[in-house]
This record gives C-alpha cells, sequence and structure tokens, in this order.
C-alpha cells in the first residue's frame, strides 16, 4: 500500500510540474475535456475515464498535444497471459526488440478463469483537428500504478506441465519499447465527432495490455531464466463520450 | 498541412513504443496419433475405470502401458461428452493442481493412445482427468491402481 501512495505522489508531483512549467512557457491556447471509453474484446473489455489536457499549436490551433491522466478498468474471462519480459520474449531489450523474432520455447502462458485489473496512468496524447467538428488522435498511457484482487489461475508450461498459481496486478506501470513495457497500459486512435462546443462522441481503436505477476516465479525458460510476470494483450473498436471544460 | 503530417509522425513515433505484438500464449499442442505403439506387446501398468463429473457422462478405461521403454496412455472404450478445448491430464489431483497435458483429446469416442514425453511419477500423478482446458472444467476421470 505505501508503493501505491509513494506512486500516486510522484505521478502527482510529475503532472503537476509539468503542466505549470508548460504554461508560463507557452502563450498556446489550450483545450482540456474529459471523456468515457468502452472496449468489448473476445470474453474481454475495458472502461476508461480520461482526464486531457492539450496545448494547441500554430496559427490555426489544429494541432495538439498534451498529457492527462486515465483510469482503466480491464475485465477479461478465461484469458491467456503469455510470458512478458522481452528478455525472454526475443532475447532483447533494446529498440531491436519490437523487430525481433518471439522465441517461442521461452513463451508460456497463465489462464485466468477471471482477471480484473485496474490502473491509473499519465498519458501522452495527440490530436489534430480536420474540421472544427471532427478531430483525429492518439494517446498512450506512460508511467502509472496497476491494483485489484489477487487471482487464481493455472501455469501452462511448453513441455506440457501445469500448476494452479495464483496472481496479482504487476503494480508499477512502465512505457518502454514494445515488449519491454511493464505493467498494465492503455492507448487508442480515435476520432471525435464534436456536436457543440462541449459534447462529443468518439469513435476509437483502442489496445489495451494487462499484466500480472504470479506469487512464486512458476516459469524456468530452457536457458535456466525464471520468470514471474505474464501478459494479455487485447485490441478492441471503443466508444466514447468527451466533455470539453 | 504539415501540422497533420507532425501529427502524423508523431502518433507514429508513440505507436513504436506500444506493445503491439500479438498474444503468443503458448496453450499446448494437440496430441498425435502415436502410431508406434502395438497394445499386443506393450506392458499394462496401472489401470482405472473413466467417471463423468456432474452432468458430463464419461466411460471407459484408462490404461497405462510401457512399451519399448516408453510410457503410453490407453483409453479403451472411450465415450465421453463433447465440449470445448477438452485435454487430456495426468494430474495429482481432480482439481488440476498440479498435471502434465498430453494435449487435446483425439476423439471423444473410440480408442486412442497417447505417448507420455514427460512422464511425471505415477505414484503422486495418478489421475487421468478429462479436461476442458479453456473454462477450467472437470469432464471426467480415472484413478489409476
Amino acid at each position: 500500500m505505501n508503493f501505491l501512495k509513494i506512486s500516486l505522489t510522484i505521478i502527482s508531483l510529475i503532472a503537476i510540474a509539468t503542466l505549470s512549467t508548460a504554461q508560463k512557457k507557452c502563450n498556446c491556447s489550450t483545450n482540456q475535456f474529459v471523456d468515457a471509453t468502452f472496449g468489448i474484446g473476445s470474453s474481454q473489455g475495458y472502461g476508461a475515464l480520461s482526464y486531457v489536457h492539450n496545448w494547441q499549436f500554430g496559427k490555426k490551433k489544429k494541432l495538439e498535444a498534451g498529457i492527462g491522466a486515465r483510469f482503466t478498468s480491464y475485465f477479461g474471462s478465461n484469458q491467456y497471459y503469455a510470458t512478458a519480459p522481452a528478455k525472454l520474449t526475443s532475447g532483447k531489450t533494446g529498440p531491436g526488440v519490437f523487430f525481433a523474432n518471439d522465441i517461442p520455447a521461452n513463451i508460456d502462458s497463465v489462464l485466468f478463469p477471471k482477471a480484473q485489473i485496474n490502473a491509473l496512468n499519465i498519458s501522452i496524447n495527440l490530436g489534430y483537428a480536420i474540421t472544427k467538428k471532427i478531430d483525429v488522435g492518439f494517446n498512450i498511457d506512460a508511467l502509472g500504478f496497476s491494483f485489484g484482487g489477487n487471482k487464481k489461475g493455472t501455469y501452462y508450461a511448453n513441455n506440457g506441465s501445469g500448476t494452479a498459481t495464483t496472481a496479482k496486478p504487476t503494480a508499477f506501470n512502465l512505457l518502454l519499447v514494445s515488449d519491454n513495457d511493464k505493467g498494465t497500459l492503455n492507448s487508442e486512435f480515435f476520432a471525435k465527432y464534436k456536436w457543440n462546443e462541449k459534447w462529443g462522441i468518439k469513435a476509437a481503436y483502442g489496445f489495451v495490455f494487462t499484466e500480472y505477476t504470479t506469487d512464486t516465479k512458476v516459469q524456468t525458460t530452457p536457458g535456466g531464466v525464471k520468470n514471474d510476470r505474464f501478459r494479455n494483450k487485447v485490441s478492441a473498436f471503443a466508444l466514447g463520450l468527451a466533455y470539453h471544460l | 498541412m504539415k501540422q497533420f503530417a507532425a501529427f502524423i509522425l508523431a502518433a507514429a513515433v508513440l505507436l513504436l513504443f506500444s506493445t503491439c505484438k500479438k498474444n503468443a500464449a503458448a496453450t499446448g499442442t494437440p496430441a498425435p496419433a502415436d502410431t508406434s505403439f502395438k497394445l499386443s506387446e506393450a506392458t499394462l501398468l496401472k489401470q482405472g475405470a473413466f467417471s463423468g463429473n456432474m452432468s458430463y457422462a464419461v466411460s471407459g478405461a484408462a490404461k497405462l502401458y510401457e512399451y519399448k521403454s516408453k510410457k503410453y496412455l490407453y483409453l479403451e472404450n472411450y465415450n465421453g461428452s463433447s465440449g470445448p478445448d477438452l485435454r487430456v491430464y495426468i494430474s495429482t489431483n481432480l482439481q488440476a493442481s498440479q498435471f502434465v497435458s498430453l494435449g487435446k483429446i483425439q476423439a471423444n469416442s473410440g480408442n486412442q493412445v497417447y505417448l507420455i514425453t514427460s512422464p511425471p511419477d505415477f505414484n503422486t500423478h495418478n489421475k487421468i482427468l478429462i479436461w476442458c482446458q479453456q473454462f477450467s472444467v472437470l469432464f471426467g476421470s480415472s484413478s489409476l491402481n
């Protein structure tokens, strides 16, 4: 619990410092909004509440970028979580991980009959106003923490053996490069139609990955490396409602 | 137009940071039929009768054989309810707390042979389970004696 409090404090301080610095330096106008988004995938889905503070650039103020905070709640049933660390999935940890092939012998899985993870993250946001009524954008979580109950699951090794296990959400979330990412992070491409100055509806293609850490290091790779982190990825069409402040 | 290009570029860079590779969860491989096994030349080690769990009907016998220094599981006159993602486990208990999966069940009826590539200790792993992996449900079991 102390870890959660410390993480929340650090995240809040970073957010406040970034916002105040940016506002002092920039004469540009801002676009602030909150939105609620819901996405459904195969036997899984998520809901997200976001606050976004974007600065608008250029003469016509069409381009905007900024930061925000997003609370994501993921739920799934009978979901497989695969070995997460990049050094195991691809044998690489640098930028090359994005283009590296998976190493199947290193990838085991944990099946959770019920999965549920909540995450609070700082997000990075981009937007472009195609017209006065229509925006497109992209956002991605960068840093935060996760919480949720312990879940029972079954670990499946590549050699066919299996064992019952328990796991909890990986506490710390951090955007790095591809499979180097840690924890639970949400991202989406969206198009938003503003039917008046305050309200808009959003259609999005969301990509959420969630991560559990097993209570013991259940996996031992053929190379002898032990692992307790397992990741699930869901991509889903989502709908949302936005309110401009 | 320059701003739109900047937006696309920035979004593409951010996308590179995202883990957008597809899931590669290992869920076990389907059990291949073993054609080299000869029942008449194999030595019977243990056996037990199947019974169904809850409303699932499972009957027949599970027999553990040794043949040419390899262990085989032979399902004799097997007849079981159909279901999604049914697997054959050699387990320590009926909850599949610790098990070796022989892969997907080959058929819902008839005789079938499974090569046990990584034989467990059959003194502790003495239950044969017909297990729905996707939904973690026991269809039927047999105790090897």
